[in-house]
């Protein structure tokens, strides 16, 4: 034990200074919490990918150098736990000055802890001033139109989204030179397939351990493959239009099982399985575990020639990577290919840029203006140029050409739209819960659609009785907004804007109740063959 | 005389006018709560309401506002929506002809067809006719017109009893006047004509209208409208017409995932005549 008075008094200065400098801390912390001449505007996000943590901190910087009054915090919250942490946060009305708004967080009615922002969106952002966007409406810089914002239901605009991203395949093209002799990626789905083989002869020659590719996010890599066979299916069966009803509406495509126009014995939803098992096979057992650091640190390492993920990925793997990088679109196979081709109509068409991150004003935010001049800062054509460049997500704002790398990560709208996505809701659990079937060892699509034809009924039910519940529930609710607005518009000189909403409440509601009445009457059919409706009418013409 | 030495003059004949402007445009006492229901802020506008009751037991506009707020509670219970209609009865019993009378009649068939716990379908059609029928061309026998033919139309009846339908809501549309009444009713039948019986030919004059008139306002809606109304064109032999409403779908939406696919339908139909295409 050491007994010195020298050691002792050191010991005792040292705990000193660190309480010192703790106080000074604390003190100088919630002075400036408490000074009502500064602002700290705090920003929490899920978004932890290599660069963007570093982007929102560069946009902050120069807004605080535009504003010295204002400290600009962001607050990353890992993924796992951001629903439950900003569910609490917003309820709780406790919650940070901009929130990234998450699915299933705050329920329902999440909504109504947000400010709705749809005058300010209809006008022109300042901080576009100098730029070609200087007199363009706020919502007419962004790629999407600000779609991702919009909320159909309430017919207000809540937040700005922050990214963008497609998936493409990255490569280590050192590696692929190794195996290929050349740098070129491949260009259709034989190819990709080919590709795999070489590179496993090539581990199988050299004795070193290598694959052909992996990802993270289990399937949702490989769901863009299904979906390009599921085109042709889900134009089928939407009566509407001769197009699949859209990426997450498996509204007709359920409805026509249920009613059994098709089986899972149907061509597009074999090939669909079996373009996964294909795949899959190329992939590291285990790779439906996977995590985006795990697979990452798989391409790094150059134990694998491709790394299937997100645009918004870009950064981290060009960071992490000792090796140059190229990126290419999944490829799917043509509509000429004998076993899959008669199921597509085309390449999977990616449309328009699709924008994510919806960053929203909590009702409950102690700055709100702030927070607003902020977000229209941060969504500015030079300071997204600045943030795209930075983080590695493709630019939301219009005229930012994306440069370099990013080139290869643009959407490519070439090509018909993909059938919607069976990842989500009841459905999409069922259908992961049966993966192993499919990815196994001994797994085949045969064995895979075996175990899931007891179990879809069910669960396609569930999915559709979900949507027409919400549908209602939503209907309901506008009931009272259209009512209000109404009133609202008996006053004074209403604004535009107010009179848009109010036509635009009217004809969401009713979409919203036709929509649910034909899902309850389709249902309702599917258990009683011997109905009277959906019988197609003699004259019919299509 | 000069315009400085008219100044006072006009200053003061303008006074009243802008005393009386002011006046009219100031909120109404009930506006906040109008705004909180409208942002679906139920419990802010619950006080609103609750208040200008406490000032004037009588005031029909709060006892409505009081009984929409009921409905718009994140905790609803039957309880809530019993009391609802309760205060909507009386409001409709006390004066049936004024507008908060008309408006709680319309409230309570869509209590009948929506908000309640047991919706009873039945009623919620018979209080909507009885509406229109009693108070044509007022705005809420407008907003109960595509309620209507929603109602008849996604139900299960035999052919001929649904061409009735059919028939009755086409009698309803000439005598609509609000531009979403019109809209939304022919939508509602378009959709159902095409989605429970493939009638296009039909179904095509109902989109066309909605859109040479450019009704429709909700982006997503256009979207589809307008496919639909070019591939009914396009069925029905129209092509100078499925032309227009590609080009016009295109013009709209040019990054659309369908967009590659409709510009490559185009190639193949004539010229589209500009006065053709919608005015979204």
């Amino acid at each position: 034990m050491i007994r010195s008075p020298r050691y002792r008094r050191l010991g005792f200065t040292l705990l000193a200074v660190a309480f010192a400098l703790a106080a000074w801390r604390v003190l100088t912390h919630s002075g400036r919490e408490n000074d009502p001449r500064h602002v700290t505007l705090r920003l929490a996000h899920w978004q932890l990918e290599g660069g963007i943590r570093e982007a929102f901190d560069a946009i902050a910087h120069d807004y605080e150098a535009l504003h010295p009054d204002v400290h600009v915090e962001q607050i990353p919250v890992p993924v796992g736990i951001y629903t439950s942490w900003g569910t609490s946060q917003i309820i709780g009305g406790a919650a940070p000055d901009l929130v990234e708004i998450k699915g299933g967080m705050g329920g329902p009615e999440i909504w109504s802890y947000f400010l709705p922002i749809t005058e300010e969106v209809s006008r022109p952002n300042p901080y576009n001033a100098g730029t070609p966007l200087a007199n363009v409406a706020w919502r007419n810089t962004y790629a999407d139109g600000m779609d991702n914002a919009y909320n159909g239901g309430m017919f207000e605009t809540y937040g700005a989204s922050v990214f963008a991203s497609t998936i493409r395949i990255f490569y280590n093209v050192k590696l692929m030179r190794e195996v290929t002799g050349r740098a070129e990626p491949p260009h259709s789905f034989e190819e990709l397939m080919a590709l795999c083989q070489k590179v496993r002869d090539h581990a199988d020659r050299t004795g070193r351990p290598l694959l052909p590719i992996v990802c993270s996010y289990g399937t949702m890599m490989m769901d863009d493959l299904f979906r390009s066979q599921l085109q042709r299916l889900a134009s089928e069966v939407n009566p509407g239009v001769r197009f699949p009803a859209g990426p997450t509406d498996t509204t007709d495509l359920f409805l026509s099982y249920l009613n059994h126009q098709w089986t899972l014995d149907h061509p597009g939803f074999h090939g669909g399985a079996e373009l996964m098992r294909r795949v899959g096979r190329e992939m590291p057992p285990g790779f439906m575990q996977l995590n985006r650091e795990q697979a990452l640190f798989y391409f790094a390492q150059s134990r694998a020639l491709m790394f299937m993920a997100f645009s918004s990925d870009a950064t981290g793997i060009i960071r992490q990577a000792n090796f140059p990088v190229r990126a290419f679109r999944n490829p799917t196979p043509g509509p000429g290919t004998p076993e899959f081709g008669a199921n597509l109509l085309g390449p999977n068409s990616e449309g328009a840029l699709f924008t994510y991150g919806l960053l929203g004003i909590p009702r409950s935010s102690p700055h709100p203006a702030a927070a607003l001049d902020f977000l229209r800062f941060l969504t500015s054509q030079p300071e997204d140029r600045k943030f795209a460049r930075l983080s590695g997500s493709l630019p939301v704002i219009v005229g930012i050409e994306p440069e370099g790398f990013a080139k290869d990560l643009a959407p490519d709208s070439h090509g018909f739209p993909p059938g919607p996505t069976l990842t989500l809701g009841e459905t999409g659990r069922v259908v992961s819960n049966q993966l192993h079937l499919l990815f196994g060892p001994d797994g085949s699509s045969a064995a895979f659609l075996a175990a899931l034809s007891p179990l879809l009924p069910d669960s396609m039910r569930t999915d559709l009785t979900n949507g027409l519940n919400g549908a209602r529930r939503s209907a309901a609710l506008n009931d009272i907004t259209i009512e209000a607005t109404r009133q609202l518009l008996r006053e004074g000189t209403p604004s535009a804007t107010l009179r848009r909403k109010y036509q635009g409440l009217v004809e969401t509601q009713n979409e919203q109740e036709a929509n649910a009445y034909y899902i309850e009457l389709r249902l309702a059919q599917s258990t009683k063959p011997q109905m009277y409706a959906d019988k197609p009418d003699s004259t019919a013409s299509r | 005389m000069t315009v400085p030495r008219l100044l006072p003059v006009i200053v003061a004949c303008a006074l009243p006018w802008t005393a009386s402007r002011g006046a009219g445009e100031a909120p109404s006492p009930l506006h906040a709560g109008w705004q909180d229901l409208a942002l679906v802020n139920a419990s802010d506008a619950q006080v609103v309401f609750a208040t200008a009751q406490e000032t004037n037991p009588a005031g029909r506009e709060a006892r409505l506002g009081a009984a929409l707020t009921l409905l718009q509670l994140r905790s609803r219970t039957p309880g809530h929506v019993a009391d609802a209609a309760e205060l909507l009865e009386n409001l409709r019993q006390e004066n049936p002809n004024d507008d908060i009378g008309i408006g709680a009649a319309y409230y309570l068939a869509r209590i009948q067809q929506l908000h309640s716990f047991n919706p009873d379908r039945t009623a919620a059609v018979a209080s909507y006719r009885a509406l229109i029928a009693a108070h044509p061309g007022h705005p809420y026998a407008q907003l109960a017109a595509p309620k209507l033919a929603l109602l008849l139309l996604y139900d299960d009846v035999p052919p001929d009893e649904w061409e009735k339908r059919v028939a009755e809501i086409e009698a309803l549309i000439p005598q609509l006047t609000a531009p979403e009444a019109v809209r939304d009713t022919r939508l509602t039948l378009g959709t159902a004509l095409i989605r429970l019986r493939h009638d296009h030919v039909r179904a095509y004059p109902l989109f066309a209208a909605c859109l040479d008139s450019g009704s429709v306002t909700r982006m997503p809606r256009l979207n589809t409208v307008l496919v639909q109304a070019a591939e009914s064109a396009e069925r029905l032999g129209k092509r100078s017409e499925a032309a227009g409403y590609y080009a016009e779908f295109l013009r709209v939406f040019p990054n659309d995932s369908k967009s590659d696919e409709i510009r490559r339908r185009l190639a193949t139909l004539p010229v589209p005549k500009p006065a053709n295409a919608a005015r979204p």
